[in-house]
């Protein structure tokens, strides 16, 4: 019981964060150690935004969407796509029968990262819901997913408004919980590409104040299938979801 | 007042599940992660599939080969691993807790088709390249809840097909008819000398297993078709399959039973290693004096395993297992009957202590792995008597010894494509150390033994075995050549003289049918006690009697039926040929017909000129099904003989003929598990008493028991024994904790098997030995020996 009282409380407390994540402000934390630097200028002037990525524990190949959105959640630009969700082309290719090639290959994974995907396909990117070889993901700095800690340093296209925001959307199979376990939705291939639910981070900007970092929290998680677009606020069970990224930090300069 | 003692154990049974059904799980949150491997190079495998056994649960693994599963229901699982070029695999059986994660590594075969699916259907019962028959795998299921084995794993094997047990209160090991010397035992590939307390040395049976079924994850047993890198077995071969320390956290786990308390610590040990240690110790001395028997035996032991993976390509493991076994005569008894006072007259003090220990040092290459296994063991073993046990005489037995092994071992295991090839070099440094003193009647006089003996023996040996798959893997053939020399004596030392040549075939008829075959050529080396043993005056008198290597030659066949990967049926015939086999020159018989009895086999003179065979056939369903039933039934047809002093061949101590073991067990709801083993063995030839030898004073006084007139050799047959165990297990998985409670019945029928008479010396109205012909002899009288009766026990372990 006493366990489940601290995931209440957590759950109440990252609601809050989630509410009030416009309201994040500077802090002087000390900034983590990356061990790579993408740099992906997509315009020639501009904000330079450098989002730095601290590896968790819990780290084990990860996809990963960063992109930008206006104040009522039109998405801008996507700055960063695992290439494999953006091509619709893994490592290891779809076999059939929930079994998987040893060699690289198409597969669906609607649940990879399904909230950045339905907001993609609101914004009307793309011709179909889900990228492939033949309909890859257009204008967005496509890679795997970096090993270790890292760091994007980009040019968006257009110069930022004053007020937008930026979302990070993070999955990674194999990590099954307690409450995202394996038979918890037995047979439904979807789930078992995703395990816990993609989590996405996100902080609101504004351009006004004087910060220069920003603190990217997380606000919800993805449908554990893809189904939908919803973001589902309600991250209490999630565990290990939570420790892929140590933190992910904002930084604005000119 | 007796009878509510009586019946004092149903009532704590009673008690027991009472109190427990208001107990019940808090949450079924048991996890199991793990890594799904290539057997050969100990690669990852990433994108494998992994599904619980008998459901659509499951994961697929990821970049490094590893997976969690979560939201299982406690109790005993297997997971299947299917992968593209690969066979499917499956792991060694799991006990899941919520208490706990477990681990499991499960190692899959290259298939060596590069982008196809290869269904080969992997089933519980799955057999080698190089033993397609005559192998029997045991999982954790089965040796935990074992009906009538109270976890002891000597007593589980036991319940193998072809394995016959001897007497109800000993672990002797007697399969297909082989005398209960035939067999060795591996334990993570290092060889331990035995798996008994109070171990017959010399031979394989004693009183109460050693090894601690916390540890052991299987069993596999090998009747026949023996791998070419095992040697020094002719009858059976058993690879015990230690579990690893837990990877997450440190556990305890405890348990009481019948008859000794156990201690049991696993965990990790940094991110590389895991270790799990046991310590136990038995309380069976106080339970003897209280229902009076003569003898109060007290057994303490430890294991150990400690795994260090460096990285994915090199592996060490390190296991030890030690003994120390005392005991003490129950002289205190008041107005002891005559059976204890039989017993109290001619049983010896017996104490031992035992160690083994080894590393096993694994290298993995692109297509092989590399195993070095370096290890040592010592038995040290005691013995004494007094005379009417009156420590103020002198001892009438006195006898000690020591037996110390250091070997190494290398051994290659390479793919190649389909084919297999095994390679494997050894040597061994063997010190035996034997003080006895003791007085023997032989013939018509009696002579003193007092020799004292230290042989160092230098062995080697080697051995090669290829295997390939046909015809679209339905014909598997596998061949191998091994042999072993040492320096004892010339013959011995010349390697052509034990080559041991072996084939195996197995092809299938169809999916469901196929047809297997083995012969082979094995050797063992005589027992320490036999190639040590001198005469009085020094000379190691089997070496001059030009002692060799005891030869088998088997040939098995067998016909399968797999209807379903959970169902298995097997027919196997199988002819055993033995050639020099010691044969007991004081006593005019083959060694074959002893070693089933407390003491020492094998020192005495003997010559190695004894045949025998042994053959017979085999009829086996093993089923594992989904709904949690488990059976093994299996009927064993054997017949044994071996040469009498006339060069004729009688029935054996171990012509069993007949031999029917039922093991069956189910799951029910809420983890209760239910289970019966009915055994049915035919009776056992034996020899009569000489009587009149017997009732000679000095030669009565030599041992305090009769003597047996070999010139009728295994003339006289005991009746069939059969007995009924049944067992039913309550496990409780806590989020925190588990409890497990077990009662296990022995005998529930209260058979009592008719064992040949004891004899004991007539008294007078003073108590005085009744003499007679002039102060020559006693006069004897027989007294009826049963043996079995209702034996209820309890178990609880609990687990943290």
């Amino acid at each position: 019981m006493k366990r489940y009282s601290v995931l209440i409380l957590l759950s109440a407390l990252f609601a809050t964060v989630a509410l009030t994540a416009c309201k994040q402000t500077e802090r002087s934390t000390k900034l983590p150690e990356v061990s790579q630097e993408i740099f992906k200028p997509f315009g020639e002037d501009g904000m330079t935004l450098q989002i730095d990525f601290a590896k968790g524990e819990a780290h084990n190949y990860p996809s990963l969407a960063i992109w930008i959105e206006d104040t009522e959640g039109e998405v801008i630009q996507t700055l960063f796509i695992t290439k494999s969700v953006a091509t619709g082309f893994y490592a290891y290719g779809d076999a059939g029968n929930g079994k998987w090639l040893k060699e690289p290959g198409a597969a669906k994974r609607p649940a990879s990262l399904p909230y950045w995907l339905h907001r993609r396909e609101l914004a009307k990117v793309g011709n179909a819901p889900l990228p492939s070889l033949q309909n890859p993901v257009p204008d967005a700095y496509t890679g795997a997913t970096p090993a270790e800690s890292f760091a994007l340093k980009t040019i968006p296209f257009e110069p930022m408004p004053t007020k937008f925001k930026l979302l990070v959307e993070v999955n990674q199979p194999w990590d099954w919980n307690e409450y995202w376990n394996n038979a918890r939705f037995e047979g439904d291939p979807n789930y078992s590409s995703s395990a816990q639910p993609s989590l996405v981070y996100a902080v609101n900007i504004d351009l006004s104040d004087d910060f220069t970092v920003y603190h990217l929290n997380p606000i919800g998680h993805g449908h554990y299938a893809g189904a939908d677009g919803k973001l589902y606020s309600n991250i209490s069970t999630l565990t290990t979801a939570l420790n892929i990224f140590d933190s992910i930090t904002l930084h604005l300069s000119e | 007042m007796k009878k509510a003692t009586k019946l004092f154990p149903l009532y704590f049974i009673f008690f027991i599940f009472s109190v427990s059904l208001g107990l019940e799980s808090q949450a079924q949150t048991a996890k199991i992660s793990g890594k799904v491997i290539d057997a050969t190079n100990n690669e990852p495998l990433p994108f494998a599939n992994v599904l619980v056994k008998g459901t659509t649960v499951g994961t697929t693994t990821d970049f490094d080969g590893g997976f969690v599963i979560t939201g299982l229901q406690p109790g005993f699982v297997t997971l299947q691993a299917t992968y593209v070029g690969y066979k499917n695999a499956e792991s060694a059986e799991i006990q899941l807790s919520n208490a706990k994660a477990e681990y499991v590594e499960i190692k899959m075969e290259n298939a060596g088709v590069a982008l196809e699916e290869v269904e080969v259907k992997a089933n519980p019962f799955v057999r080698t390249e190089e033993s397609p028959l005559s192998l029997q795998k045991l999982g954790v299921s089965e040796i935990e809840t074992s009906p009538g084995s109270n976890r002891d794993i000597s007593r589980v094997i036991q319940s193998l097909p072809g394995v016959g047990s001897g007497v109800s209160f000993r672990n002797d090991i007697i399969i297909r008819g082989g005398g209960p010397s035939e067999a060795v035992f591996y334990l993570d590939g290092v060889q331990i000398p035995t798996i008994n307390h109070f171990a017959t040395q010399g031979s394989s049976g004693g009183a109460v297993g050693i090894l601690n079924a916390d540890f052991i994850s299987s069993v596999d047993f090998y009747s026949g078709a023996f791998p070419a890198n095992r040697g020094n077995s002719l009858s059976g071969i058993f690879e015990f399959t230690q579990k690893e320390g837990n990877k997450e956290k440190t556990r305890f786990r405890g348990a009481v039973g019948a008859s000794e308390i156990s201690l049991t610590l696993d965990g990790p040990v940094g991110e590389k290693s895991s270790f799990i240690f046991s310590v136990r110790r038995s309380y069976l001395q106080f339970l003897f004096d209280v229902i009076g028997l003569p003898f109060l035996p007290t057994f303490n032991d430890y294991q150990l395993k400690w795994k260090t993976r460096f990285d994915k390509k090199n592996e060490l493991t390190i296991v030890s297992i030690g003994a120390l076994d005392q005991f003490r005569l129950n002289t205190g008894i008041e107005n002891p009957t005559e059976d204890q006072e039989y017993i109290l007259n001619f049983l010896p003090v017996n104490e031992q202590w035992s160690y083994a220990i080894g590393a096993v040092y694994k290298h993995f290459k692109d297509n092989s792995f590399q195993t070095l296994v370096v290890s040592r063991n010592m038995l040290n073993n005691t013995s004494y008597k007094y005379p009417e046990n009156d420590e103020s005489r002198p001892k009438s037995l006195n006898y000690e010894s020591q037996e110390i092994e250091n070997k190494i071992r290398f051994e290659n295991n390479i793919r190649w494509g389909s084919y297999k090839f095994v390679y494997s070099l050894g040597g061994q440094h063997a010190h035996y150390f034997n003080a006895t003193q003791q007085q023997l009647f032989v013939g018509n006089e009696l002579i003193d033994i007092d020799y004292e003996s230290n042989l160092d023996l230098l062995s080697a040996g080697a051995s090669a075995q290829i295997s390939k798959n046909f015809i679209d893997d339905r014909l598997t053939l596998s061949a191998g050549l091994r042999t072993d020399f040492n320096n004892y004596s010339s013959s011995m030392g010349n390697p052509l003289n034990q080559l041991s040549p072996r084939f195996s075939a197995s092809y299938a008829l169809s999916e469901k049918w196929a047809v297997t075959a083995n012969s082979g050529r094995y050797y063992q080396l005589p027992a320490y006690t036999t190639l040590g043993f001198r005469a009085n005056n020094g000379v190691l008198v089997n070496k001059e009697n030009e002692l060799k290597y005891i030869a088998a030659n088997h040939f098995i066949a067998g016909l399968q039926y797999i209807p379903r990967s959970d169902i298995f049926f097997s027919l196997e015939g199988f002819y055993k040929q033995y050639s020099d086999y010691p044969f007991s020159i004081n006593d005019s018989i083959s060694l074959a017909n002893k070693g089933a009895d407390f003491g020492v086999l094998g020192a005495e003179e003997v010559v190695s000129n004894n045949k025998g065979r042994a053959y017979g056939f085999e009829l086996l369903n093993r089923s594992k099904l989904p709904s949690g039933f488990n059976l093994i039934l299996s009927y064993t047809f054997v017949r044994s003989e071996f040469e009498d002093y006339t060069e004729e061949l009688i029935p054996s101590s171990w012509d069993f003929r007949n031999i029917i073991v039922l093991t069956a067990t189910k799951n029910f709801k809420r983890n209760w598990i239910a289970g019966i083993k009915w055994r049915y063995d035919g009776g056992l030839p034996y020899t009569p008493y000489d009587l009149q030898k017997s009732a000679l004073i000095p030669a009565w006084d030599a041992q305090n028991a009769p003597y047996f007139d070999y010139g009728q050799l295994n003339q006289l047959r005991l009746d069939p024994y059969h007995q009924l165990d049944v067992r039913v297990d309550k496990k409780y998985f806590f989020e925190k904790w588990s409890l497990m409670v077990y009662v296990d019945i022995q005998n529930l029928y209260n058979f009592k098997a008719t064992l040949q008479d004891n004899i004991v010396r007539e008294k007078d109205a003073n108590g005085n030995f009744i003499t007679v012909d002039n102060n020559t002899k006693y006069v004897l009288r027989g007294i009826e020996n049963t043996s079995g009766t209702v034996l209820p026990t309890i178990g609880i372990m609990v687990e943290f």
